[in-house]
């Protein structure tokens, strides 16, 4: 069993077959980082539980196709800012099918929005001038047709 | 990681460093914004630019298009997007070519249809009332680039090189002498290949500038302008003259470098010793130059035809396939025409030619011998004018959708 720490000092127990399917993990107890237990000061206690809840569910019912497919079209039902957490997290730790899902996922709800309601939702400060934002659009006119 | 911040307090991003934040919303750092930008439409991508400069410079650089194509075009993908381009007349401008190019088979990536509207306005503004640049497409290499050209003037023919799905276009200044007659392509590094008669014109986008070279032949040559290209393999090109067969010629080797190969002696010739240009077909597969003819066999009815060429070096060529038309089981009937015109090969299945007869556009599959006519039922809703569709099989074009599109390095060209 291995012992993981969050960045806000909740505990939590896995197995080391599972804990593997995180390649940071995997690499720090192949360099025998691991001995006690390992520390994860980018994930917070909320998000390494749902982490960790996908790659339960990944390690028990790896044959199972269906039942992935459906617990993963449930697990990314989150508001965006858990899921926004989720993403930091299985990028930290290397977990590629959890990044592929969860990058799918907001890529999916964002790319029918407009220009400005990316920049809401990524609290992102717009700092073309008024000229050079019109002649971008221009540029690209076929890419908003 | 610090996730509790005050609420209200906003960050404003330092350049690369990744994205502001608010209450309780993370930090997200750039290799994150790459991994969602990637999964995005590519058109949606480009709008992204807008959303602010780190964006942008990120869409930007080229190791982004590369990761984006290579995400896409993983072997289990779905087959290469491509389609036929065909010029269209519309029916009230009986008078002037108001052509534009109606993609044949629908697809997403959007390249519906292109028009001279569709160009930005300094380029509408070429030419004359009655002509523009996009009046007929010569050429289209691997990248998605149109060679295009206008009418201006009967031998001063003007071209451009355009990238019909961003409408970036860049006009090739004209050569010093004029060409009444020529046969036009890319190769990579050289953009517009001219022979006129045993001379070769070529532009090269390396150092923006035209150059002559002499071909010393003893033959005086007839070259075809079968599609107005030549055929590329092996970075040699390829062209097709009326009685000595292809003609082969290395741009970076030089003038001695040409070489004739002949045809298949087995082709039916039915008229004369010459080729007649609308019913043979010649293209490269898999890295073998393949011909292919329609033929009426001495008035045996359509024979179709095709060779591989085996041995490059020796010019053996090899018969893969000959059927007459009348052996096929097909729902086509063969009216008066007496003309099947090849297209092109599909680019990616080696066994479908496709043809155009009379109105309609066929596909032979050579292992099912399985004749079709594509349902090519085509009406434009624009400004609410069906058009008559009027096929002209000359101005067919085999066109790949690139997955990203390219944008055209055009420093050295000066007009």
């Amino acid at each position: 069993m291995i012992v993981l720490n969050s960045s806000d000092g909740a505990t939590f127990e896995v197995e080391e077959s599972v804990a593997v399917q995180s390649q940071t993990i995997k690499h720090m107890i192949e360099d025998n980082c691991a001995d006690t237990s390992i520390p994860l000061p980018n994930v917070n206690g909320v998000t390494l539980a749902r982490v960790l809840e996908y790659i339960k569910k990944h390690a028990e019912a790896k044959d199972d196709e269906e039942g992935l497919k459906s617990f993963d079209a449930e697990f990314v039902k989150v508001d965006q800012a858990s899921l926004f957490e989720i993403i930091l997290a299985a990028n930290y730790l290397d977990i590629k099918g959890l990044l592929d899902l969860t990058c799918q996922t907001v890529a999916d709800q964002i790319k029918d929005l407009t220009v400005e309601e990316v920049r809401a939702i990524f609290n992102i400060m717009n700092d073309f001038t008024p000229e050079e934002e019109a002649k971008l659009r221009n540029d690209h006119a076929w890419a908003f047709e | 990681m610090d996730s509790g911040r005050e609420s209200g307090e906003r960050v404003v991003p330092e350049s690369g460093s990744g994205l502001a934040s608010r209450s309780g919303f993370p930090y997200i750092p750039e290799s994150v914004v790459i991994e969602l930008l990637i999964r995005l439409p590519m058109k949606c991508v480009f709008r992204c630019k807008c959303v602010c400069k780190q964006w942008r410079s990120v869409i930007d650089a080229p190791s982004f298009g590369l990761a984006f194509v290579s995400r896409i075009a993983s072997p289990s993908a779905q087959p290469k997007l491509w389609t036929l381009l065909y010029k269209c007349i519309h029916a009230d401008e009986i008078h002037h070519e108001h052509g534009f190019f109606r993609n044949l088979f629908s697809n997403d990536v959007g390249l519906a249809c292109l028009t001279k509207s569709d160009l930005p306005a300094s380029a509408q503004a070429h030419g004359t009332e009655a002509y523009g640049i996009l009046d007929y497409i010569i050429a289209m290499d691997g990248n998605g680039l149109l060679l295009c050209g206008s009418n201006c003037g009967w031998h001063l023919g003007r071209y451009y090189i355009l990238n019909p799905i961003t409408k970036q276009y860049v006009e090739i200044p004209p050569s010093k002498r004029p060409f009444p007659y020529c046969c036009v392509g890319f190769i990579s590094q050289m953009v517009g290949e001219k022979p006129a008669s045993s001379s070769l014109i070529y532009f090269s986008s390396e150092t923006g500038e035209w150059r002559d070279i002499d071909i010393p032949l003893q033959q005086v040559l007839q070259l075809l302008p079968l599609r107005k290209m030549p055929v590329v393999l092996k970075e040699i090109l390829h062209f097709m003259d009326r009685e000595l067969g292809i003609l082969a010629y290395d741009p970076y080797k030089g003038p001695h470098s040409c070489r004739i190969i002949e045809l298949p002696g087995d082709i039916d010739r039915e008229w004369s010793k010459r080729v007649d240009e609308k019913t043979i077909l010649f293209d490269v597969h898999r890295g073998h130059l393949r011909f292919f003819a329609a033929s009426n066999a001495y008035n045996d009815g359509l024979r179709i035809s095709m060779w591989t060429l085996s041995d490059y070096d020796e010019g053996h060529w090899l018969l893969e396939h000959r059927i007459s038309l009348s052996e096929l089981a097909c729902d086509i009937s063969f009216p008066d025409s007496p003309y099947l015109v090849p297209i092109t090969f599909h680019p990616f299945d080696s066994d479908t030619v496709y043809l155009g007869y009379g109105r309609s556009i066929l596909s032979y599959d050579f292992l099912s011998q399985q004749l079709r006519e594509l349902d090519n039922n085509v009406t434009l809703q624009t400004d609410n004018v069906t058009l008559k569709k009027d096929i002209h099989w000359y101005l067919v074009y085999r066109f790949a959708l690139p997955l990203w599109p390219v944008s055209i390095q055009a420093s050295t060209i000066k007009v």
